[in-house]
């Protein structure tokens, strides 16, 4: 295994009509690993992650997961191997929390068979793995953004996927609520060895909880690394337009991103 | 038997177990209750009619007809036929056509994500009132051939108002819903101008036009069961087999994708398979309104939204309830008949109301 | 010898009530209604009639007279157009707007009784000033009338019947086609019926009719429903579908209902009609 690319972007591009969103797109990440991926609002975070579950298809450009296309991949196959928690998932009226995890059964549920026993096991794993159990029979839509938001990163987890994609798992949320997923995501990925790919707007969070950093400028990864290598005051500069101030964090030495008043006070 | 409870570890020292119940059931069992007493109710049904027949004659009818079973016919001649032929097939035609209307408004409602979609939502009732309309009001094609002409019109106009408005809404291999909604009412709104138009241009008596409209059951025969009926438990057993697919489809599109659903074939099975299954019902029934509406919100009330157990249970709902309203519709005025559109409606509406208010899940 | 003394201007009381009085003999009538079209024509005041309804078809010379819509839907412009002195219909909602216009209107609901036609006649006879011609026509009919209770005489009590207007609608004794089998000695088997209603299958069966009178159309379901099979009608060949002609017959409240009797007497009584 080794360095080897467990998820691998070549070459993808895609465009929206005229827009091109993403152009030659190239990514590699190990098994395993937990890397963040970062940018601007709109440079095209979320479509990437689309691409890369096969629900939007590239103009140009494949994804690969352990060596198989994904474009090759039936429908329910993909769905048992990658599994992305969306930024504003949809929450079904009158869905019990365990009711929506179990949603997640789908791919390992033949047409018509039902949920058994290892499908309920595995649901209830994945909602004590993210703090959710006691929430499981409760309605989803009476919970709290936060709340929800483990629920259904519980029911990513439910679907026993190699690949974990996220968009944005904590936008909106206060520290305590971004930490709390945050170390949530640590626990599962030792726990079951998830490869993860996270898109962030927090670069200091990203920066302390990933072991990559990718940043997406332009249609372009412009940089892929190690935070401290990628995160220079430089290239955030330029990439985000707004100047800024990178510091070490006191615990770590993780890189983190200060902004930069233009006018000093007084 | 499928109610699940987990032991969750206090983790305190003395181990104290919290014993937590999660709600899963298989829903076999309010099932067969549920068919049972839809079983009952129509037999009951079968018992009332607007001509007195006592009970224990009623017994003894149904009795003689068991082929090992002979007693001497001591009842009139026209009991038999009234009880064989005309209120057996009767409450046996409205428990499928409710059946059929019930299953079909829940799948829509599930489909389109919408809690006031009914089976009549993409054109089936205004098609099939123009294709009614048009024979009703042409004396020459009321039989062709010996062949009734009145339900396969109305059939047919059903099938071709859902096909106009999938026709227009369909887009670049994909289905957008809330366009066919609209082109749903478009074509509605189009089919009714013209019944209305031939309505009013016709010189005949309205009134059996209007009776039909407003939907019934008089005219009912065991024919007419054996025509719908393969429509109707094959579109139910169909639709019954998306449950799984239902519940997942109240995700975005894109998130039941991601989930593994071929999300365009199933909006297109569904639709095909809902309007065919109303369509058929309404070929014999005429527009009977409010079933597929009320029924599976009186089963999210009462037994909760996942539709393995919303869709066969909005079945049996349906058709208890649309046996029970042909009753009163055949009871209620003497020896006439009210429409049975009209029973459902004035029912249907205090019922649903009383269902809201004592709703905890809502 | 002085001319005779004119007689006072005829005076109706409509539908609701009011008194409407004719100073003057109308010339221009636009008339609403079939029966009283057959009655204008029938006693030579045909050609005062300047429109119609659009379903008039008898006699034949009203094809050529303008066609202005029906009761219930009215195109008051090709009304007013006409400039008639009289407009008659059977349903009053568009009084007012054509009162607004000028046009005298006369609101009567149709006759329920077949004993009332004769006395209508002779109201148009008033109206129109063809007195004579009414009264003979009047008074034929009632001389059919006698006769036809002469022939039936005999009968104490006619055949069950059920008259079907298509899907079992059917209609009560307090209908003018329920008042035609009153006189023709026939016992409506809808007796418990007011007006018009769907009849049920049930009591249908119950009650047996001898005889089945079905508008066109409506008698195909008597051969074809199994639940009809044992009807003392069916079993006798005796469910008689009425042609287009027939059926108008027997509807409009007009003169020829005298044949329109006698080919339901003719149903009824075979043999004392043949």
């Amino acid at each position: 295994m080794g360095n080897d690319a467990y998820l691998k972007v070549s070459g993808l591009h895609f465009a929206y009509g005229q827009r091109q969103v993403l152009s030659g797109i190239d990514l590699k990440i190990r098994r395993g690993d937990i890397t963040g991926l970062v940018g601007p609002n709109g440079a095209g975070k979320s479509t990437l992650l689309r691409l890369i579950t096969g629900t939007l298809q590239p103009q140009r450009g494949a994804t690969s997961v352990d060596g198989r296309m994904i474009a090759d991949l039936k429908p329910l196959e993909r769905a048992r191997l990658i599994a992305l928690v969306p930024q504003n998932p949809t929450v079904p009226p009158g869905f019990t929390c365990f009711e929506t995890v179990l949603l997640a059964r789908n791919p390992h549920l033949r047409f018509l068979q039902w949920e058994g026993p290892r499908d309920l096991e595995v649901s209830r794993q994945a909602m004590e793995m993210t703090d959710t159990w006691e929430f499981a029979p409760r309605l989803l839509q009476r919970l709290s953004g936060g709340e929800r938001q483990r629920v259904f990163i519980a029911r990513a987890l439910a679907q026993e996927p190699s690949i974990l994609l996220l968009d944005e798992p904590t936008a909106h949320l206060d520290i305590a609520y971004q930490t709390a997923i945050m170390e949530m995501m640590e626990r599962v990925r030792e726990r079951t060895g998830v490869t993860m790919l996270v898109a962030m707007h927090d670069l200091t969070l990203a920066a302390h909880y990933c072991r990559r950093i990718a940043v997406l400028h332009q249609a372009r990864i412009v940089a892929e690394g190690a935070p401290d290598e990628v995160l220079t005051s430089e290239r955030v500069s330029a990439v985000y337009g707004t100047p800024v101030c990178i510091s070490a964090h006191p615990v770590d030495g993780t890189p983190v991103v200060l902004p930069v008043r233009r006018k000093p006070p007084g | 038997m499928g109610i699940l409870t987990w032991r969750r570890d206090a983790g305190a020292p003395g181990g104290e177990a919290a014993v937590r119940t999660v709600a899963f059931a298989y829903p076999w069992r309010r099932l067969v209750v549920g068919a049972l007493v839809v079983v009952l109710v129509g037999l009951l049904a079968a018992g009332v009619g607007s001509v007195r027949i006592p009970p224990v004659a009623l017994g003894k009818i149904l009795a003689s007809r068991l082929p090992w079973v002979n007693i001497d016919a001591s009842w009139p001649a026209s009991w038999d036929t009234i009880l064989w032929n005309i209120r057996l097939p009767r409450v046996v035609l409205a428990g499928l056509v409710g059946l059929a209307l019930a299953v079909s408004g829940a799948t829509y409602q599930g489909l389109f994500r919408n809690p006031l979609a009914d089976p009549y939502l993409i054109g089936v009732a205004a098609g099939a009132g123009l294709g009614a309309t048009v024979v009703l009001v042409t004396p020459a094609l009321h039989f062709v051939s010996g062949v009734n002409m009145l339900p396969i019109a109305a059939f047919l106009g059903a099938l071709l108002a859902v096909t106009a408005a999938y026709g227009v809404a369909r887009r670049g291999g994909g289905l957008p819903l809330t366009t066919l909604i609209l082109a749903g009412v478009a074509v509605a709104a189009m089919a009714s101008a013209v019944t209305s138009l031939l309505m009013i241009r016709s010189n005949p008596d309205v009134r059996p036009l209007l009776s039909w409209l407003l939907g019934g059951f008089g005219r009912g025969q065991w024919r007419d069961v054996l025509v719908v009926l393969p429509y109707i438990v094959l579109g139910f057993l169909l639709m019954m087999a998306y449950g799984r697919t239902l519940n997942l489809l109240q995700l975005e599109e894109e998130e039941a994708k991601q989930l593994g659903v071929n999300v365009e074939r199933a909006k297109l099975l569904l639709i095909v398979v809902a309007s065919l299954t109303t369509a058929a019902a309404v070929s014999v029934s005429g527009l009977i309104g409010f079933v597929g509406l009320i029924a599976p919100h009186a089963v999210r009330l009462l037994w909760g939204y996942d539709y393995r157990s919303l869709l066969p249970m909005s079945a049996v709902i349906g058709a208890g309830f649309l046996i029970l309203a042909d009753l009163l519709a055949r009871t209620a005025v003497g020896s006439g008949e009210l429409p049975v559109g009209i029973v459902t409606a004035f029912c249907g509406a205090p019922f649903f109301l009383y269902l809201l208010r004592r709703s905890r899940r809502m | 010898m002085g001319s005779p003394t004119p007689a006072p201007p005829p005076i109706v009381t409509d539908s609701n009530g009011n008194t409407v009085t004719f100073l003057k003999a109308p010339r221009r009538i636009v008339a609403l209604d079939s029966a009283a079209v057959e009655i204008l024509y029938a006693i030579g005041a045909g050609d005062r009639l300047v429109g119609t309804h659009d379903f008039a078809s008898y006699p034949p010379e009203v094809s050529d007279v303008p066609k202005v819509g029906d009761s219930f839907n009215l195109n008051v412009e090709k009304v007013a157009e006409l400039e008639p002195d009289l407009l008659y219909t059977m349903f009053d909602m568009q009084n007012p707007q054509l009162e607004a216009l000028g046009i005298p209107v006369l609101y009567l609901k149709s006759p329920t009784t077949v004993e009332a036609i004769p006395e209508r006649i002779r109201m148009w006879g008033r109206i129109t000033g063809e007195v004579e011609a009414a009264e003979g026509l009047a008074g034929m009919m009632e001389a059919s009338f006698a006769e036809l209770e002469e022939r039936l005489a005999s009968v104490e009590r006619g055949p069950r019947v059920f008259h079907d207007l298509g899907d079992f609608w059917t209609t009560g004794p307090d209908t003018f086609q329920g008042d035609m089998y009153r006189l023709l000695k026939a016992e409506n088997i809808a007796y418990d019926v007011s007006g018009w209603a769907q009849f049920s299958a049930e009591v249908l069966v119950e009650r047996d009719p001898e005889v089945v009178i079905a508008t066109f159309g409506a008698a195909t379901v008597y051969g074809d429903n199994p639940a009809l099979a044992g009807l003392s009608a069916v079993k006798n060949d005796r469910v008689y579908s009425l042609d287009v002609d027939l059926t108008t017959l027997i509807s409009v409240e007009g003169p020829r209902i005298v044949e329109g009797l006698e080919e339901l007497a003719r149903l009824l009584y075979p043999e004392l009609f043949p």
